[in-house]
């Protein structure tokens, strides 16, 4: 080959090598600017929360404070927050667990045909016309039924309330999960002499689990999540942290600190189980919309 | 391991066991009572209480009032109302514009993360914390950011040289403000769910793409695009349907402020209802919302169905 | 041991007929297959058998006893699945033990059972691994362990062999007949590969469209195929197939084809007579029983491709606008392109009637 062949194919090579490197700091920019965005507000919020009354009022703000308090906690702790914290955790256990265990069976009753078609697609539809509703919808018509049973204000009807609101969601994702499941398995179990009950608990269950922690998971971030119906329904017993959380905005001021640190509060353990249970999670979020 | 489908029919028949087995039957059922038992009492029986509702007109504001029926009268109010169509609007508005800006940085991101793999082992844990975190503490904390005074949103702004900007006062900006928020608690989530879809096609077929000598935009356009298309969809509805049920940023953020610059049908509702116990009409609003709702998703759902065929 | 019949026995999926009017016995310790392209209704069959699916009408007898509604777990039957269908989070002996343990077995014998079981299928030392550690031909012995463990009245297969390699495959044949000679079981085997059901049965059960097409030992319905699905469906190279028209002349009964004829004997013609239709017939003749180069071979043909299969050579001819495939043994003198003449064995010719593929004789 000519020198001149030789220098054109070391010019493409090098316009190539520029490119890819640009290319990959392009990408970097990138991915730095999208990690500021999400992490800086979680980071004010957690700032703000350990900061003095008045850098956290200061103009122009602190962004990098020098000094650190646990006023804001403390404020925060001597106001009964541990009842509000308890009232979170009870409801929200209780409400996984009645939502799932509710939920499963019927999801599992419905992937078996026996059940005759038109019903299954009666039910079907029911769980996704209540998954699309809007729960403002609702929240009437459950204030003036609770108040009418006297339970306003009871953890109770936090509970009865959630489990309602969870089940639709439980059973969409468990569904999935259960017809996921080969049927040659649940076929060979019974050949192999199992009925019903036996074939649930030793087959279908234990290769379910997974499916199943997805679900709790999420059906517990829901509850210790929920605002709207948490204000509604209760007062100052039952109080969850959400509640409690927006309590601090009222006409004449924003407490700031405190908010913040109930805030903190409230989403740390919620965000630290995500992080841990990050593959679990991803899992479910894209569970309904790709199928296989 | 392909299962062999002996009949096209026993696609649909994957877990059948068509023998009638009475015992069995029967343990189904209970299985499946408790959790019909809730959705029949707290679900369907709200709702059709909140429709009945809708006919009567009934204000519990004042102690001792008795609902009275006036037919579809407080339909027809509700048409004629102002300030209601423009809550509808800029309910519309607000989903739309959120969905929007939802899609193309999901998708953006999505293609990011599929190119990307490993990066995407670290950062997944990242894009949970928007996601995850309680909306009434997003709605707080944005607040927090967006205050004129002591939020650092102004202080940037005003390290590039411009003035400050009222956000959540000023009745222009309120909205968008919020939809902010609501955009960066909802984009991770189509993220995912993109980039799912998309580690789910074949790669054959983008090696046969490349032997063929097409260009990266031509992949996208037309291969990964139309395949992603079911996925897209359900998406696309799943979103639009949580975007109408947004309401906690807004009671922290604005409550509806300033004005009614925020008053999204939510909220609308929730005041009804809640504040000024007019339940008569707060049920007709809600109707009106389910039905929209309802029609919107029906579209979809059928669109859905027609592109899997 | 048991005796099986199928009184009638139909299956519809909607508005399809999946299983059209079934009829068999089932001799004790008989090793029978069914056989047929997919969709044919051979699974189906097998899963009604087992009490996976229900008949529509009709009666299935295991035993003398009525076993449509029985439970499969009931039945006394024992199945292996095309995809083994192992329990994924138990390890092999509790994946064979599980019937034994479902139906509350001494520890003691379960021990002892599933380790007999093992020792037959070879695979003691994988006792403790769990299926996903497991090659293909392995865990399919697992699956056998599982059936064989809990002594049935009847072993049912459903294409065990399907997801094996090829080699496997032709090893495996082999192991199964003697396992199940050796249990002295009755058995049930469902395939769609005419080689298996060729060689490990006592009889072929040959299906197609929910229908019976012949029943019978593999040398009958190889040799005596009842009609034209039945002798294009066994034997590898398939049967080769030509059309042709009866002729009466004044010296007897010719058949004629496109490119040549042949005169055939009156017991022959007048079996093919039978058939109503004269016009138009199709001749069979298997790639075996075609004579090349010989001296009394009267057919013009060219030869376009030959396979070397190693041992033997596999070669198609093209005789006018038909294509013949013959075998014939290696070290043939025979070459691409060569015109060469080919003849049929008379005594192995097969004759359909076109229109209803029914054979004359």
């Amino acid at each position: 080959m000519l020198n001149s062949d030789y220098a054109k194919i070391e010019d493409i090579m090098a316009k190539f090598k520029f490119r890819k490197v640009l290319g990959k700091v392009l990408l970097y920019i990138l991915t730095i600017f999208i990690i500021i965005v999400i992490i800086f507000p979680f980071y004010w919020l957690v700032t703000t929360s350990i900061k003095y009354g008045i850098d956290i009022s200061a103009t122009p703000p602190i962004i990098f404070p020098n000094r650190f308090t646990l006023e804001n906690y403390i404020t925060v702790f001597n106001s009964h927050i541990g009842k509000y914290i308890l009232n979170s955790f009870i409801v929200s256990i209780s409400t996984t667990f009645l939502a799932v265990l509710f939920g499963s069976l019927a999801s599992y009753s419905l992937s078996k045909t026996y059940i005759g078609s038109k019903i299954r697609n009666a039910f079907l539809i029911g769980v996704l016309i209540v998954r699309i509703f809007p729960p403002v919808v609702t929240t009437m018509p459950y204030y003036l039924i609770i108040t009418k049973f006297g339970l306003y204000d009871t953890q109770v009807s936090m509970i009865i309330t959630y489990v309602a609101y969870s089940i639709p969601f439980v059973m969409w994702l468990m569904l999935g999960f259960f017809q996921e499941l080969p049927s040659e398995i649940d076929r060979a179990a019974l050949v192999d002499g199992c009925n019903l009950w036996q074939r649930f608990t030793k087959i279908t269950l234990p290769l379910a689990l997974p499916g199943i922690a997805v679900t709790a998971i999420f059906a517990y971030i829901m509850a210790w999540n929920e605002f709207l119906y948490a204000s509604v329904l209760t007062s100052q017993n039952a109080k969850t942290l959400p509640v409690l959380i927006a309590s601090y905005i009222s006409d004449q001021r924003i407490q700031f600190g405190p908010m913040t640190a109930t805030g903190v509060l409230l989403v740390i353990p919620v965000l630290l189980f995500s992080i841990l249970a990050q593959k679990y999670l991803v899992r479910g979020l894209t569970f309904g919309a790709v199928k296989g | 391991m392909k299962n062999k489908i002996n009949n096209v029919n026993l696609s649909k028949t994957k877990n059948v066991l068509t023998v009638d087995y009475k015992k069995d039957k029967i343990i189904l059922w209970l299985f499946l009572s408790p959790a019909f038992i809730f959705i029949l009492f707290a679900n369907i029986y709200p709702i059709c209480y909140t429709i009945f509702m809708s006919f009567f007109k009934y204000n519990k504001i004042i102690p001792g009032t008795v609902p009275v029926f006036i037919g579809i009268s407080n339909y027809i109010n509700i048409f004629k109302d102002v300030v209601i169509r423009e809550s509808f609007l800029k309910t519309v508005y607000f989903v739309a514009a959120t969905v929007i800006v939802e899609f193309i940085i999901g998708m953006l991101l999505a293609l990011l993360i599929t190119v990307n793999l490993k990066a995407m082992q670290y950062l997944r844990g990242f894009f949970l914390i928007p996601l995850m975190m309680t909306p009434v503490v997003a709605g707080t904390l944005w607040r927090t950011m967006f205050d004129p005074m002591s939020g650092p949103i102004n202080y940037f702004i005003k390290l590039f040289g411009f003035q400050n900007i009222d956000f959540l006062g000023n009745a222009s900006r309120a909205l968008p403000s919020i939809m902010v928020v609501e955009i960066w608690q909802a984009t991770p989530v189509v993220m995912f769910i993109l980039a799912a879809g998309i580690q789910a096609l074949p790669i054959d077929i983008y090696k046969a793409a490349d032997v063929d000598g097409a260009s990266k935009w031509q992949i996208f356009t037309k291969i990964t695009l139309p395949l992603l298309k079911p996925v897209f969809f359900v998406a696309l509805l799943l979103r639009i349907m949580d975007a109408f049920k947004v309401f906690d940023t807004i009671y922290t953020m604005t409550y509806g402020g300033p004005g009614r610059a925020t008053e999204l049908i939510s909220m609308l509702i929730y005041k009804q209802g809640l504040k000024y116990f007019d339940i008569g009409k707060a049920s007709t609003l809600s109707v009106m919302f389910l039905i929209i709702i309802f029609l919107i998703s029906i579209n979809f759902l059928r669109n859905i169905q027609k592109k899997e065929l | 041991m048991a005796e099986i019949r199928f009184e009638n026995v139909t299956k519809k999926f909607g508005k399809v007929i999946a299983v059209n009017n079934f009829n068999l016995v089932i001799e004790n310790q008989e090793f029978v297959t069914l056989v047929g392209p997919s969709g044919c209704g051979k699974t189906t069959t097998l899963n009604m058998l087992a009490g996976l699916e229900d008949p529509a009408e009709g009666l299935i007898y295991i035993d003398n006893e009525i076993a449509n509604i029985q439970h499969p777990g009931k039945r006394n039957i024992a199945m292996v699945f095309q995809s083994y269908a192992l329990y994924p989070h138990m390890n092999v002996f509790n994946n064979i033990a599980f019937g034994l343990k479902v139906k509350k077995v001494r520890k003691e014998e379960i021990f002892k059972k599933v380790n007999e079981a093992a020792k037959i299928l070879g695979i003691e030392d994988l006792l403790n691994r769990k299926p996903a550690e497991l090659s293909g031909g392995q865990r399919q012995r697992v699956a056998l362990g599982r059936a064989i463990v809990r002594n049935p009245k009847v072993f049912l297969l459903d294409e065990p062999l399907s997801n094996l390699d090829a080699k496997l495959r032709i090893q495996m044949r082999a192991d199964l007949r003697l396992l199940f000679n050796r249990l002295e079981g009755t058995v049930v085997y469902v395939t769609h590969d005419q080689a298996e059901a060729m060689t490990l049965s006592d009889k072929v059960v040959i299906m197609q469209y929910g229908l019976i097409q012949q029943v019978g030992k593999p040398a009958e319905v190889y040799d005596f195929p009842k009609n034209i699905f039945v002798a294009g469906f066994l034997g590898s190279p398939s049967m080769n197939f030509i059309d042709s028209i009866l002729e009466e002349r004044l010296d007897g009964t010719y058949i004629k084809t496109q490119n040549f004829e042949f005169k055939i004997n009156n017991e022959k013609a007048s079996k093919i007579k039978a058939l109503n239709k004269l016009g138009s017939l199709i001749i069979g003749i298997r790639p075996e029983d075609i004579k090349i180069g010989r001296p009394d071979c009267l057919i013009d043909s060219k030869i376009e491709v030959i396979e070397n299969m190693g041992s033997s050579y596999i070669v198609y001819f093209r005789v006018g606008s038909n294509r013949v495939v013959a075998t014939t043994e290696r070290y043939s003198n025979l070459y691409n392109g060569q015109n060469i003449k080919i003849g049929f064995n008379l005594d192995k010719l097969h004759i359909f009637n076109k229109e209803t593929g029914v054979a004359a004789f």
